[in-house]
């Protein structure tokens, strides 16, 4: 058995067996994830650059242009390469805003989340006894809540927006970050780095900004990577279900719902950013994944 | 996410959670009965509250009620005219207030609860009419009798007499089959025999079909009368099933395990693809643009809204004639509508149609942009200004929310900002309208048919009203003289009055009637629905096919 040193307490681990074998091989043939590299940078340029790359704008229609198929079906045209909607908006165009407003409500969200996230999950993981027992059950309380229950019922007193979401997926997001970084700060936390900062009098808040954020930010910068991918994935789960982005703005989720009941006439309706879901959401996570295997020093030397 | 070098626990634990979900649905599905060989399958989004009662049946419900019961009176399907139904003849008096009903002599309850008499109409109205009533049709009726069942006098068996507190022209029609919120006749010998819990689970009634079965939210089963005093049904058993989806719905037509159901029109061309015939009812709703906050004297009078500028009438008039000339009315109708509809030259209960109310003249206004435009400017508005437009979707009409966004699009083509504000029609927007706070907000509204104009706008458009769309002396005053006419001719005439008006001034914008749509399975012959009636009805016409 291949024994390794263990980063907490200097303890030597064993494998966790095959799986890891499985993933060290995997890494053998894909050093880098070139794909989802590039993926997640056609869809920033998307994003940044949708003014300019679109060539309508997404929430204009014109009844007479409407459900025209993509261009190379019959009664397609180049015009709008992807098709339109009822309205006669352009998919295409509504695909590259689409891309701004999940990235832009992912940068929010995961902003948010580690702004209320980090601190909580830090103090909790250093101070511990019953301040940590209080902080993990509000963790847990808000863990627990019904989220999408909350969202629908935002949407319906205050009509869906922009903000809803944010506000809901937030607090999805930042309960699970503060566990984590909870978790990391308990590893931290009697190392002798950290002892010895306590011994010579530094303050607490010095040390936790100091030695153990810079150790616990590894972690942070590959959770906010995997979850960017899940913050796009109920955000467009919200907006299918009428409790998310408003009509007319191009969400994704949005133009997913739109042609649900257009499988045979419109079938480009949901088809083209059901792809668009799929192939962000899944260049995140396998980027995040990389990044994992990157950072962690215990799956690094494998 | 997944915790380092681990399973993602709580991923599993989704997946589970998500594999779950279907289980109950197909565990209730294994619940229920299979299909009945021969049997009409007909699907509904809802039964409402499956509560057979009529003091409690304020919306779906009603549609099975009217398949075990019979009203007092029936519509003629194709010309909406008024016909027998239980009562073989009535009479108004000369000064319109006293109505005299006679039932006809050969009507049973089922399963042998007794001939139908004045006493079971009596019962049954007083019970729409009582406190603890939550029935579609229990105002109206309250408003027939002054809320006093002394004003319902019972003559004979076969005979019945009701005093009106003033003249209610409508009263006949809201007895009738043909509008929602009629009743069927209750046996109060059945209620006093079993108990109001057992009358109202297993109701008994005098209509064309027997409720056999009900498996609550997923079907009621009816058995066909035999020998029905009007009409045997042309299926022997008709299993109606509530499926909430329109995707499913389609799908379960396209796999014949639904014969009958109604969908929206937009999703027309879907179902011709697959393969399925389609049955229009035309004019089951009438679509218009509202100018919110048109209210004098209220203190919500939007006086310095663009459509109004109570300083200048003049240019509100022509703000409103633009918004009006930048409606895509034919656009609408074939786009979104699919073809089922036709452009409308008057808004609110003005439906276009053969009907008597509607005068020729009001011609669809035309698609101008250009003008609407240069309109707009002599309106004092050059540059367009901003308005709010709440979007909400209407039970039973998506397709309004669908054009409200086009014309929201139109709008924005001629200048106007738009901020559209997506909300449900119950409870926020309707607490609106009921506080005529309409401020700043230009909205698409569409009403079912209405025979009796006047019966519109003493719903919404009176300040005594509940909801009101506007407030308008003239309007009021027309209607007034309207609900006291017992002329048929001359009621018909001052409603087109009402109507010129209402146009001239452009008080709305019309935009397009809407036609119901039933979608028909291969089993399905023919089927006569009332016209203008969205809901589910006359179903003991609808025949096999050969």
């Amino acid at each position: 058995m291949h024994l390794r040193p263990d980063a907490t307490n200097g303890q030597s681990t064993a494998d966790a067996g095959a799986g890891w074998r499985i993933q060290a091989r995997l890494r053998q043939f894909l050093p880098v994830p070139g794909l989802p590299i590039l993926v997640i940078s056609a869809v920033l340029l998307t994003a940044v650059g949708a003014p300019l790359l679109s060539p309508h704008v997404p929430t204009r229609g014109d009844l007479d242009r409407s459900l025209l198929p993509p261009f190379w079906a019959s009664g397609g045209s180049l015009d709008h390469p992807l098709g339109t909607d009822l309205y006669g908006r352009d998919q295409l165009s509504r695909i590259f805003y689409g891309a701004r407003i999940s990235l832009w409500v992912a940068a929010l969200v995961i902003s948010v989340s580690i702004v209320v996230g980090t601190p909580v999950g830090m103090i909790a993981g250093y101070v511990g006894g019953w301040f940590d027992a209080i902080l993990m059950r509000m963790v847990d309380l808000v863990l627990a809540f019904p989220l999408i229950l909350l969202a629908i019922m935002l949407a319906v007193v205050f009509g869906p927006s922009f903000a809803n979401v944010v506000v809901v997926v937030s607090l999805l997001i930042w309960p699970r970050l503060a566990r984590l970084i909870r978790a990391e700060t308990l590893s931290l936390r009697h190392n002798d780095f950290v002892v010895y900062a306590e011994v010579v009098g530094i303050p607490v808040w010095r040390i936790m900004i100091r030695h153990l954020f810079p150790n616990v930010l590894p972690t942070l910068i590959v959770m906010t990577t995997l979850e960017i991918g899940h913050v796009i994935l109920i955000e467009s789960s919200l907006s299918f279900l009428g409790a998310g982005i408003p009509p007319p703005y191009p969400s994704w989720g949005l133009m997913v719902a739109d042609g649900r009941g257009r499988i045979v006439t419109g079938w480009w309706l949901s088809l083209f950013p059901g792809l668009a879901i799929l192939v962000t959401v899944l260049a995140f996570t396998l980027f995040g994944d990389w990044l994992r295997e990157r950072l962690d020093p215990r799956l690094r030397d494998r | 996410m997944s915790r380092l070098g681990g399973p993602s626990w709580e991923g599993l634990l989704l997946a589970v959670a998500l594999l779950a979900v279907p289980f109950p649905r197909i565990s209730a599905l294994q619940g229920a009965p299979p299909p009945l060989q021969g049997a009409l399958m007909i699907g509904v989004r809802t039964l409402g509250t499956e509560v057979w009662d009529e003091a409690k049946a304020s919306g779906a419900e009603k549609e099975i009620l009217q398949m075990v019961g019979d009203t007092l009176l029936r519509m003629d399907p194709a010309t909406r005219e008024l016909r027998p139904g239980l009562v073989e003849s009535w009479q108004v008096s000369s000064d319109g207030r006293t109505w005299t009903f006679s039932l006809r002599a050969d009507i049973r309850f089922h399963d042998g609860w007794g001939p139908l008499t004045a006493e079971d109409v009596k019962f049954t109205w007083a019970r729409v009419i009582s406190k603890e009533s939550v029935a579609l049709g229990a105002g109206i009726l309250r408003e027939a009798v002054n809320g006093n069942m002394e004003n319902f006098e019972i003559v004979n068996a076969r005979q019945f007499r009701i005093r009106t507190p003033s003249i209610q022209i409508d009263l006949p029609l809201n007895l009738s089959n043909g509008v929602l919120q009629a009743f069927t006749i209750q046996s109060r010998r059945y209620f006093g025999a079993v108990g109001e819990e057992r009358a109202v689970t297993h109701p008994v009634g005098t209509g064309p079909f027997r409720l056999a079965s009900h498996v609550r939210g997923q079907q009621v089963t009816l058995e066909a009368v035999a020998s029905h005093w009007r009409q045997t049904p042309g299926f022997k058993t008709v299993v109606v099933r509530i499926i909430r989806e329109e995707a499913a719905m389609l799908a379960e037509l396209q796999s014949s395990t639904l014969d009958l159901a109604p969908l929206s029109v937009s999703l027309k061309r879907e179902a011709q693809r697959a393969g399925l015939h389609s049955s229009s009812v035309p004019s089951t709703a009438n679509a218009y643009v509202v100018f919110g906050g048109m209210y004098p004297g209220h203190q919500n009078y939007d006086r310095n809204a663009p459509w109004i500028q109570a300083e200048n009438p003049a240019k509100g008039r022509l703000v409103r004639e633009a918004l009006t000339l930048a409606i895509a009315r034919r656009a609408i109708v074939e786009r979104i509508l699919s073809g089922e509809g036709q452009p409308a030259g008057a808004p609110f209960s003005f439906i276009p149609g053969p009907f008597r109310f509607n005068d020729p003249n009001w011609k669809v206004p035309p698609y101008d942009p250009a003008r609407a435009k240069r309109l707009l400017a002599e309106g004092g508005y050059p540059s367009g200004f901003t308005m709010d437009m709440p979007i909400y979707p209407l039970a039973g009409r998506p397709e309004v929310e669908d054009i409200a966004h086009a014309v929201a699009d139109m709008y924005e083509m001629i200048g106007i900002r738009v901020n559209r504000i997506p909300m449900e029609y119950r409870p926020t927007f309707r607490a609106r309208l009921a506080a005529r706070a309409t401020k700043g907000m230009v909205f698409v509204n569409a009403n079912t048919f209405y025979d009796e104009p006047a019966a519109f706008f003493r719903v919404a458009g009176a300040p005594e009203a509940t909801l009101a769309f506007i407030h308008d002396a003239r309007v009021s005053a027309t209607v007034k003289s309207l609900s006291g006419e017992l002329d048929t001719e001359k009621r018909m005439a001052l409603a087109r009055e009402l109507g010129n008006y209402i146009v001239r001034e452009r008080l709305a914008a019309p935009i397009a009637s809407m036609s119901g749509m039933w979608i028909m399975g291969k089993k399905v012959g023919k089927v006569q629905f009332i016209t203008s009636m969205a809901t589910l009805n006359s179903v003991e016409y609808i025949t096999p096919a050969r």
